[in-house]
């Protein structure tokens, strides 16, 4: 399998190599090139196939289950940070393989601060069970201009909506019925005995 | 009133079965099927109520399951030796901590009639979900030859699943799916073709051994006759101290099988001593009644008669003297009388 520019594995360790690294940098760099191919080969596999779903992620003053609500500017916030933080990882992984690719045999140093919250980037998950592996992309994140009807569905304006293209795994449970919306899951403050919309 | 969210940091989003903003997907796209419209039916208020408290002990559960998980992953990634009493001792952990969690869950659901307060299809997923798991930690433990018992540990996983069924008030028929696991081995389905040929197979087996056991009766038989054959040889040189072979072959050969060969060697010792004197009495008695009662030309005839002569010349000889003085006088006589009278013992 070609692993980036290099026409197998070997090839690759043998390219690094030539730049000076030993055996093992080489096999590491390699190494994370080959996953994130693979990565890419998946997402471009469930692609293929629509595995869509357009959710609500949280509207404005309705309150949940758990008894909260929150006003369309906090979610807002909410939305738009949450985007943010995603891009800046993805940056941040894409600027380290960089790095690694053009060390040209010289060390390198690491910033691993956020480099856990890399390893499982793409923002999903899967019952709130921090599930590490690849679950989808988030190919669309809005917040409702106006109110809409999607599908015969009411939705209020400023509703966060999230659209996902699952992986084929996920998109099974959710056809199936064992997956039937989305919930955030994160940290929040609260001020309790809110009259709704206030 | 209500709790107004203030400050929000999302770090991910989740699919979940029931969503706390109660909303579904408002679209689903498949590659074959299009767009898919959910159902817009109107929610009652039951059904909002129902939908909060199944929320709070879905998430009580949750809380329960993961950090189960959370501790059956540490230990399918340790290097602990003994990852089956691991597990088990997590399981027991889990089991103690929901019993605990249970009665408030129940109290919970209070007020709701009938059964069926937890949905099935979640309990039977928590089932499913365990039983991947325990498949997966055994897979990666054959490699080094550690696996843990995987059926118990699925018949436990499934007993745990019906435990929260049967304790949430699930259905009869929804504990009974859960429990089919836990209450022993799978059934095993043999398809007919493969039932018909075990019973032909069991068929050929028992009369080949039938006539295995015929054929073996009928060598044991042959052997014994020929055994008693040889025996009745034996005895037919017995006959003279009134021996049959017809039916002492079998005395002589229980003789032979069920004494000591220094009991059964002294025995035929004696049958064949027997023989002997019978031989020699039978002699000395033919020569007692009539000079012709050997052969002339043999030996014991020409001893008879010379013995007759010298009784005659002295009629105060007894047969022995007589004997004694014709052998003495005639040794070449004597040896052939003893060659033919000799009787090998």
């Amino acid at each position: 399998m070609p692993i980036g520019p290099y026409e197998n594995f070997a090839t690759c360790v043998a390219a690094q190599q030539e730049k000076g690294r030993d055996e093992e940098q080489a096999k590491k760099i390699c190494g994370t090139i080959e996953a994130n191919m693979t990565k890419m080969l998946v997402l471009r596999k469930s692609a293929e196939e629509q595995c869509y779903t357009l959710g609500v992620v949280y509207e404005p003053d309705v309150v949940d289950t758990e008894g909260d609500f929150a006003k369309a500017e906090t979610i807002e916030s909410a939305a738009w940070a949450f985007m943010e933080r995603l891009q800046t990882m993805a940056k941040g992984a894409s600027t380290i393989l960089k790095s690694c690719l053009d060390a040209e045999g010289e060390g390198i140093t690491l910033d691993v601060t956020e480099l856990t919250e890399m390893a499982k980037a793409d923002g999903l998950d899967d019952q709130h069970l921090q599930v590490d592996e690849p679950l989808g992309t988030i190919v669309e994140s809005y917040l409702a201009p106006t109110d809409l009807d999607i599908g015969g569905q009411q939705v209020k304006k400023g509703a966060w909506l999230l659209g996902v293209r699952w992986t084929p795994e996920m998109f099974t449970k959710i056809k199936s019925g064992e997956r039937t919306g989305l919930s955030m899951f994160g940290r929040l403050d609260r001020v309790k005995g809110v009259p709704v919309g206030e | 009133m209500a709790n107004k969210i203030v400050q929000l940091f999302v770090k991910n989003i989740a699919a979940v079965d029931k969503a706390a903003n109660r909303r579904q997907f408002l679209v689903i796209k498949s590659a074959k099927e299009g767009a898919v419209k959910m159902s817009k039916e109107a929610m009652t208020f039951d059904e909002a109520m129902m939908g909060r408290k199944m929320h709070k002990v879905y998430m009580a559960l949750s809380e329960h399951y993961g950090a189960l998980m959370e501790t059956l992953d540490s230990i399918r990634n340790s290097d602990d030796e003994n990852k089956g009493a691991a597990i088990k001792g997590a399981l027991t952990g889990y089991i103690g901590a929901m019993t605990k969690a249970v009665p408030g869950m129940m109290t919970e659901m209070e007020g709701d009639e009938g059964k069926s307060a937890l949905d099935p299809a979640s309990l039977i997923t928590v089932r499913d979900q365990m039983d991947t798991i325990i498949k997966e930690m055994t897979m990666a433990d054959v490699k080094d030859k550690k696996a843990p018992d995987a059926s118990a540990l699925t018949k436990m996983a499934h007993g745990i699943a019906a435990m929260f069924g049967r304790a949430a008030g699930a259905t009869d028929e929804t504990i009974a799916e859960l429990e089919k696991a836990a209450k022993g081995e799978p059934e095993v389905v043999v398809p007919a073709e493969v039932t018909a040929r075990m019973a032909k197979s069991e068929t050929e087996a028992a009369e080949l051994k039938k006539s295995n056991e015929e054929l073996a009766k009928q060598v044991t038989a042959l052997r014994e006759d020929a055994e008693l054959r040889k025996f009745a040889e034996e005895v037919a040189g017995y006959t003279s101290i009134g021996l049959d072979p017809t039916k002492d072959a079998a005395l002589l050969k229980s003789v032979s099988e069920k004494l000591t060969p220094e009991h059964a060697g002294r025995i035929r010792e004696l049958f064949k001593a027997a023989v002997a004197q019978a031989a020699a009495s039978k002699l000395l008695g033919e020569i007692g009644s009539s000079a012709m009662g050997a052969a002339a030309e043999s030996a014991a005839g020409q001893v008879q008669q010379k013995v007759a002569e010298v009784m005659q010349k002295n009629d105060k000889l007894s047969i022995e003297q007589a004997r004694g003085a014709v052998f003495a006088a005639d040794p070449a006589l004597y040896e052939r009388w003893r060659v033919e009278t000799t009787v090998k013992v």
